[in-house]
Parts: C-alpha cells; sequence; structure tokens
C-alpha cells in the first residue's frame, strides 16, 4: 500500500514561443488506502495531475513522491484507468486484461487464470470472448477497471471514468468501485467533474480552480461510516455539501449550472 | 451481486457472434448461390453467344468454350501453372521484400519529425513516379532477369504500403499509446504490441492495394523481355496469333488475382487485422 506526496508543483507546457501554466505549485498529500477526489473546472490541469501522479510527465518543478521516494516514471504499482476506456480494439476482453498482465511481467502459466478472476470480480466473466467494439461503454470501463486491478497496484489513478457513461450505469459501477475499494483498501485518485460523484465517493474532495490550475480547497467528506447501501445523497449534510461546493466551483469559473 | 444484474440489462450490441444475414444465407444456399452467381453467368453467356452470331470476331474473339477447352488443356499440360508460377513468385516475392523495407520506414517516419521532414521530397518525387515509366530504366541497368522484375515490384508496391503505414501509425489512438506507457511498456513494446497492431488494419489495406500494383507492373515487364511468367505468355500467344492460348493465358491472370486477394483476406482475417464485413 502506498501514499502520494505532491510538493510545490508546477507544470509548465511550452507551444512554439508561449509558456503555459497548466499547474502552479501544487501541494498534496494522500494518505494509504485514502480515496481522494479531485474535482474542478475543465482545463485546470486535473488530467494533468494525474498524470504526473502516473510518472507520465515529470513536474516542471517540483516533486512526485510514491512512499516517500522521487518517481522516476511510471511504475508497476500505480494502475491508471482513463475516461476514453483505453482498451485495445484488437484483443477481447479477456485479452486486453492478460495484456496488462503481460505489461507488468506475470508469467504465460498464471496470466489467463488471473485475468478470468479479475473479469469476474467486475462480472463481465461472460463476456471474455467479447471485442471492445461488442462491448457498452460501461462494460468497457469494467474491462479497463479489471485490467488496471489485475496487477493488484497501490495506488489506483482514475481519470474521469465514468463521465461518459449514462447516470445509471455510473451510478451502479461508482457502487461497484466502492465495494472493491472497501475490499482490497487500494489508494484512489478519483477526478470527476461531477460535485455528487466527488462526494459519493471521496473520503476527501480536493477543489480545484483554474488559470493557473491550482488547490482551491481540501474538504472531508464525513460519510465515511455510511451503511452499505444506504442512499447518503438525501442525508442534509450530503446537500449542505453540495451547495458549498457549488459555491466555490462557480466562484471559480465552472458554468452556470454549477456543472463543469 | 449487483453486477450480473446490471451487467444483463445493458444493451447487447450486435457482434460478430450471430449476425442473422449470415444465419439466413447458411439457410438458403440456392438464394446465396442466385445472387453471387448470376452476373458471371450472364457474362460467360454473352461471352459464349456474341463471337457465334458474328456480334463480334470468332477469331479474335473466341466464345468461351473454346477458351475454356484451351486453357484447360493448358492447365493439364502444365505449362499455365509454370508461367503462373513464376509470376506468383516475382510478384510474392517482390511484396514481401516492399513489406519488410516500407513498414519499418513508414513507423521511422511517423516517429521522427526530423526524418520525415528530411525524407519528404524525395519520397514526393519517387512516389509521383509511375513505376511503368521507370520500366525502362530498369531494363537498362538491372536486365531482363529475375533481379529486374523482382525489383519493379518491389518500387511498385513500396509506395502504398508506406504511405498507409504512415497513416497507419499516425492514427493510432494517443491514449492506447498512454495506457501502454502508464503500463510501464518500453519504447520497443508500446511500437511492436500497440502501435503496429492498432496501425495493421491500415497496412493491411496498403498491402492489398500494393498487390494490384504488383500484378501491374509486372505483368507489364514480363511483356517488355521475359522467358516465363503470364505477362510473357499473354504476349508472345498475341504475337504467335495463337489467340485462345493468349485468352486462357488472361484468364489465369484474374485467377492469380483472385486467389491472391482471397488469400490475403482470409489471412487478414486470421490474424484478426480484418473486419468480416470486408468482402474478400
Ligand atoms: N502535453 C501537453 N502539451 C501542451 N499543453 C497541454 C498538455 N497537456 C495539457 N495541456 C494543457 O493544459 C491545460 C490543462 O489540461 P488538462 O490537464 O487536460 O485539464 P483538465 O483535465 O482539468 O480538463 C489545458 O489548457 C491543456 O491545453
Ligand atoms: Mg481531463
Amino acid at each position: 500500500m502506498s501514499s502520494i506526496t505532491l510538493q510545490n508543483v508546477t507544470q509548465t507546457y511550452t507551444r512554439r514561443d508561449d509558456a503555459q501554466v497548466v499547474l502552479r505549485d501544487v501541494s498534496l498529500s494522500v494518505e494509504t488506502g485514502e480515496f481522494l477526489c479531485v474535482i474542478g473546472p475543465s482545463g485546470c490541469g486535473k488530467s494533468t495531475l494525474l498524470e504526473l501522479m502516473a510518472g507520465l510527465e515529470r513536474p516542471s518543478r517540483g516533486q512526485v513522491l510514491v512512499d516517500g521516494r522521487v518517481i522516476e516514471g511510471p511504475g508497476r504499482g500505480r494502475g491508471v484507468v482513463f475516461q476514453q476506456y483505453a482498451l485495445m480494439p484488437w484483443l477481447t476482453a479477456l485479452g486486453n486484461v492478460e495484456f496488462g498482465l503481460a505489461a507488468a511481467g506475470y508469467s504465460r502459466r498464471v496470466r489467463r487464470q488471473r485475468a478470468l478472476e479479475f473479469l469476474d470480480l467486475v462480472g463481465l466473466a461472460e463476456y471474455a470472448s467479447r471485442h471492445p467494439d461488442e462491448l457498452s461503454g460501461g462494460m468497457k470501463q469494467r474491462v479497463a477497471i479489471a485490467r488496471s486491478l489485475a496487477i493488484s497496484p497501490d495506488i489506483l489513478l482514475m481519470d474521469e471514468p465514468f463521465g461518459a457513461l449514462d447516470p445509471e450505469t455510473r451510478e451502479t459501477l461508482q457502487d461497484e468501485l466502492l465495494r472493491l475499494w472497501r475490499a482490497t483498501g487500494h489508494t484512489v485518485v478519483f477526478i470527476t467533474h461531477d460535485i455528487d460523484e466527488a462526494l459519493y465517493l471521496g473520503r476527501r474532495v480536493m477543489v480545484m480552480a483554474r488559470g493557473p490550475g491550482r488547490v482551491a480547497a481540501v474538504i472531508d467528506v464525513p460519510f465515511a461510516d455510511r451503511p452499505a447501501g444506504a442512499d447518503v445523497r438525501t442525508l442534509p449534510r450530503f446537500i449542505e455539501l453540495r451547495q458549498q461546493l457549488r459555491g466555490m466551483l462557480h466562484d471559480r469559473g465552472g458554468d452556470a449550472h454549477g456543472h463543469l | 451481486m449487483a453486477t450480473s444484474e446490471s451487467v444483463r440489462t445493458m444493451a447487447r450490441p450486435a457482434g460478430r457472434i450471430a449476425s442473422p444475414r449470415a444465419a439466413r444465407g447458411a439457410a438458403y444456399p440456392a438464394v446465396v448461390a442466385l445472387k453471387y452467381g448470376t452476373m458471371p453467368a450472364l457474362l460467360i453467356l454473352i461471352w459464349e453467344i456474341a463471337p457465334r452470331l458474328n456480334l463480334v470476331s470468332p477469331v479474335f474473339f473466341p466464345p468461351f468454350s473454346v477458351v475454356a477447352h484451351t486453357a484447360w488443356s493448358l492447365l493439364l499440360s502444365g505449362v499455365l501453372p509454370r508461367h503462373a508460377m513464376a509470376s506468383v513468385g516475382r510478384a510474392g516475392a517482390g511484396l514481401m521484400l516492399a513489406t519488410a523495407l516500407a513498414v519499418p520506414l513508414g513507423v521511422g517516419i511517423s516517429a521522427s519529425r526530423l526524418l520525415s521532414d528530411m525524407l519528404s521530397p524525395v519520397l514526393e518525387a519517387f512516389r509521383n513516379t509511375s513505376p511503368l515509366a521507370l520500366l525502362p530504366a530498369f531494363t537498362l541497368v538491372l536486365g531482363i532477369g529475375e533481379v529486374s522484375k523482382v525489383t519493379m515490384v518491389v518500387y511498385a508496391t513500396f509506395w502504398p504500403i508506406l504511405l498507409n503505414t504512415i497513416a497507419g501509425v499516425r492514427g493510432v489512438d494517443r491514449v492506447l499509446v498512454k495506457a501502454g506507457r502508464a503500463m510501464g511498456l518500453s519504447r520497443v513494446q508500446l511500437v511492436t504490441r500497440i502501435v503496429l497492431p492498432a496501425a495493421m488494419p491500415t497496412i493491411f489495406t496498403g498491402i492489398r492495394l500494393a498487390m494490384s500494383a504488383a500484378f501491374l507492373v509486372l505483368i507489364a515487364a514480363e511483356m517488355n523481355g521475359a522467358r516465363a511468367g503470364l505477362g510473357f505468355f499473354v504476349n508472345s500467344a498475341q504475337a504467335n496469333f495463337q489467340i485462345p492460348e493468349m485468352y486462357s493465358g488472361i484468364l489465369a491472370l484474374s485467377a492469380v488475382g483472385l486467389f491472391f486477394n482471397g488469400a490475403l483476406v482470409l489471412l487478414g482475417r486470421r490474424i484478426g487485422v480484418l473486419r468480416k464485413s470486408v468482402a474478400p
């Protein structure tokens, strides 16, 4: 299990002669086993933040540490789930999960068995031989989650994974993700632009602001010991927090609906 | 578990597993035969009747039955197979060589801005120079032997494969590469495990295009000077006024082309590069 720390991370992209500051002086710490949601208006650098944690980008300034050590690049301990699923279209569901295992160095002998196990975990055992274009959006994202979980990462980095799904599928997957998280105790960083999703999933919510991207606030979500199956979305405290977050995002460049 | 229920309620997309059309076709083979067989049968009928009614000269355009008879005996005597094998060998060797050269170069060009900028003026010039225009030059420099012919084929097939490789690699979904990097793949592994498979359908289309080009230039080269090959056979039959033999050679060429294309499509499906929907 692992923790992540960002120390004064600034990220600048140079396009021609133009230097754009995407993130300015972001510091943050995610504890082992924590579920952190990151929310912010589009373009505020959420994906950039996640790619820094994944080791896909190097910070222009500052440091990204996992378990107190500066990371040099992507690592087996961190699994990434993208909004666009990122499944290999020429492979079956099973093949995609096996692909991740092969990349992580699992021997041919254990790959098949383990891939089937994790497809079963996300409820797709029957669909193992389907190709991505024969799966619905929700099923594709399940495959992607299975692929990430199968390599038993300590940290799961998710970039708006449910953003392209219909509300019903989205809520089902939210519950499944919580169930998996409770069962495995991964450290999860979950990016979203949906306030309810952030409050429902996160134990803490980090609010980002735009121009340049920075941390606006970090709030604790007090539903840690929610009974399984209880819908916290109707609790007065939830509604209160939703208002509060909406206000924060409004002030900092969300659109008129409080969505971003 | 909540999972299986929600999975079941999700829309089952139409897959390659059971297409109702395929099922219907399988149920009525006579319908399929009628659908695909009518036009060829009609053409053969016209070919048979037109010369017999003297609508075209039966000397220059003998009826189908006469050509078929000649073709059959040329097939049994081994003459047509010998010439066909000579052509197939040259086309196949050229195509494989061109693939082996063009795919890596295409990947390199797509990966490197510098390489792309440096090579593009030369590539543009060559690509727009018809291989047929270069035929006399090739013959002059390399003679009329096998090397010259295979080189012609390599030259003609190189471009479609190269251009399709570049287009295929450039078209690879960036997020797949990002996912591969996140999984810890090395640069070489990214190319072999993600970029190439993702670009393969487009590359494969290039190879199919290249195959038509291969036979086109090869037949021209064989007519230009050779001792074997279908191009040589057709040309010399015409020169010797062996008209049914000439048409037999042309028929053999069509058959070889159809066979190769069909084989490529089957191969593509087999290795998962082509969808079932691609017509052979
Ligand atoms: N590789 C890159 N090169 C140049 N600019 C980039 C790159 N990645 C992101 N950006 C810029 O950084 C800003 C933040 O992008 P992103 O992190 O995707 O935001 P978000 O995920 O919050 O919508 C955008 O203005 C985007 O154009
Ligand atoms: Mg984003």
